[in-house]
């Protein structure tokens, strides 16, 4: 075990969620920071692998008008949402759906949620020009134009957006237990039945299948070092929003609590440090080599001993939403 | 809808109703023979998307030649030569893993596994396979819009539908080069087989593949052009406000250092 060395925590590899951050920061609820949005939405926990070779787009193999409804219904958003996962460019129908969709929620002053802008990957629409026939855009990539008819036609020709269009004040504990609720369900349910799941696992079951890929060599050096990344990232996140909350619960009433969420994230900090490992042995971009028989074999040491401390971890997170369920009951 | 008004008719009514420019009619014929015309193209190629393709390109080139059809009563006959003629057509071509790969393969057809279904960067090369059958919509709606403009004119004969119908395909088609125009006016509205057309014009098959596929992509990206365009002037007349920008997000641009 080893303790990340991560301490900047404005930011995140996992794009989704650095754009509803963003997002956020144009509403009411621009209080949030980035380790609130992290953990509200619950995708500081969330982990989702390729069993077979831990294909690139593993951390994207989620339902994302579903998944993400749900994840800003928790801070108190409704949206609306259209396009599909699926390789095919909008028709200028639907196109023109995602456009008016865009400039409604500009002009009520909120950036879109958009994807493959600049990069396969989540980013924001903040500006269009109907002279121009330009989008302003931006995402991990690059600030820039985009012409509106590029729209659903980068590099993976599909067509996803987001807006918000509604939104209800939510205090932080509503939002905590909404957040514990959509983290245990991630790391028990399986999210696609086994003909839908194409060999993803998501949660607990996402370690077997990252050790399956490592047992049989075939784990993609480069889709297993980006996932890497974003895992890690994610529990070194978790970690940060767990020390939140135990700094918070300090009456006496509250001790349990406090207990559970420090040895949470100690056990949270032993998956990021294990990962942030791994994400040594198999840098960005080219990936080292997860064939090699030691490489392997140290991965899958590592990768073991993340899953033990995640599920002691997550029956944590059941023990404080089940006393936070408690209270409100009692309240 | 039509159905539900009216008496079911016969195909040879429908096929009737489709010459005089109405046109729900070849709509409710498409509905009717689909299923039967997938039944011989997949017993014929026994691959189920060569057999979408072939029924697709089928449906088109029989739209377009219903003029050409003698005896009303004898569609679904006449339907089934067609797609028997353009299974064939792509067989003769080698199948869908020939050296001369089908038309729609072409233009980028991959495997499409399910592993890819949801990822990001895994696909390097991308399927064009809708936007070929967005291509196909082009030419039916345009077909349909000629129809129903040659049915609200004082002289609906087929010579006018056909003619307005062309009209209209070649005013999208101004975006081609002469050359990309000709190949794709042979290949959609002579229906020439692309070895036919490369005879015809002193070039190899390959020339015509990569013709027919840049004239689809080109006339594919005006259709858009043009759908927003029309959209952008309903904003105008609409009196919505033409141009905002806000604030820059605070989005980390750290792809390269990504480490």
């Amino acid at each position: 075990m080893a303790e990340s060395a991560r301490n900047d925590f404005t930011w995140s590899r996992n794009t989704d969620t650095e754009s509803i951050y963003s997002m956020v920061q144009y509403t009411g609820q621009k209080g949030l920071t980035p380790i609130d949005v992290m953990g509200f939405t619950a995708h500081a926990f969330r982990i989702i692998i390729d069993r077979e070779e831990v294909e690139v787009g593993s951390y994207s193999f989620f339902d994302w008008q579903l998944r993400h409804a749900e994840a800003l219904r928790n801070l108190g958003f409704t949206v609306r949402t259209t396009g599909r996962q699926n390789h095919i460019p909008p028709t200028p129908e639907e196109l023109e759906t995602a456009l008016e969709m865009i400039q409604t929620s500009l002009d009520a002053g909120i950036p879109a949620l958009s994807w493959d802008l600049f990069i396969p990957e989540w980013g924001l629409i903040y500006g269009y020009d109907d002279d121009t026939r330009m989008l302003q855009c931006r995402d991990v990539r690059r600030d820039g134009e985009l012409p509106y008819e590029k729209l659903g036609r980068g590099e993976v020709t599909e067509l996803y957006l987001l807006t918000i269009t509604d939104s209800k004040p939510v205090d932080r504990l509503t939002m905590l237990k909404g957040a514990l609720k959509l983290a245990l369900e991630h790391a028990h349910v399986q999210q696609f039945g086994e003909d839908e799941s194409a060999g993803h696992r998501n949660g607990l079951a996402a370690y077997d299948a990252w050790i399956h890929a490592f047992e049989r060599r075939t784990a993609n050096p480069f889709g297993n070092a980006v996932n890497t990344g974003k895992v890690c990232d994610a529990r070194e996140f978790a970690v940060q929003f767990l020390l939140q909350w135990a700094e918070i619960w300090k009456k006496s009433d509250e001790e349990p609590l406090r207990q559970w969420a420090l040895q949470a994230a100690e056990q949270y900090a032993v998956v990021a440090g294990n990962l942030s490992m791994m994400r040594d042995m198999f840098p960005f971009p080219h990936g080292g080599e997860p064939g090699d028989d030691a490489t392997a074999a140290r991965a899958i040491s590592l990768l073991q001993e993340a899953k033990e401390a995640e599920t002691a971890g997550v029956a944590l997170l059941g023990r404080m939403l089940e006393l936070l369920e408690q209270d409100a009951k009692g309240d | 809808m039509l159905q539900a008004e009216k008496q079911p008719k016969s195909d040879q009514e429908l096929v009737a109703k489709a010459r005089e420019g109405d046109p729900d009619a070849f709509g409710e014929l498409v509905r009717r023979h689909r299923a039967r015309a997938m039944g011989v193209a997949q017993t014929l190629t026994r691959d189920s998307h060569m057999a979408e393709d072939i029924v697709q390109e089928a449906l088109v080139k029989a739209f377009l030649k219903l003029g050409s059809l003698i005896d009303e009563k004898r569609f679904a006959p006449w339907l089934s030569r067609i797609v028997r003629n353009e299974a064939y057509m792509k067989l003769r071509r080698g199948g869908p893993h020939g050296k001369e790969r089908p038309f729609t393969a072409w233009a980028g057809l991959t495997k499409r596994g399910p592993a890819t279904t949801f990822a990001g960067h895994a696909v390097a090369v991308h399927s064009d396979h809708k936007e070929y059958a967005g291509i196909d919509d082009v030419l039916f709606r345009l077909g349909q819009s000629a129809l129903e403009s040659a049915r609200q004119a004082s002289d609906p004969t087929i010579a006018l539908q056909r003619k307005e119908l062309i009209d209209g395909i070649q005013s999208l088609l101004h975006c081609l080069t002469s050359r990309e125009k000709e190949v794709f006016e042979r290949y959609f509205l002579d229906q020439l087989p692309p070895q036919d057309i490369a005879a015809l014009l002193h070039t190899s098959v390959a020339s015509i593949y990569n013709s027919i596929s840049r004239a689809r992509m080109k006339v594919q990206h005006e259709r858009i052009r043009v759908h927003i365009s029309m959209y952008i002037e309903k904003r105008r007349t609409l009196g919505k406000s033409k141009k905002k920008l806000l604030a820059p997000p605070c989005v980390r641009i750290a792809w390269k250092g990504d480490g």
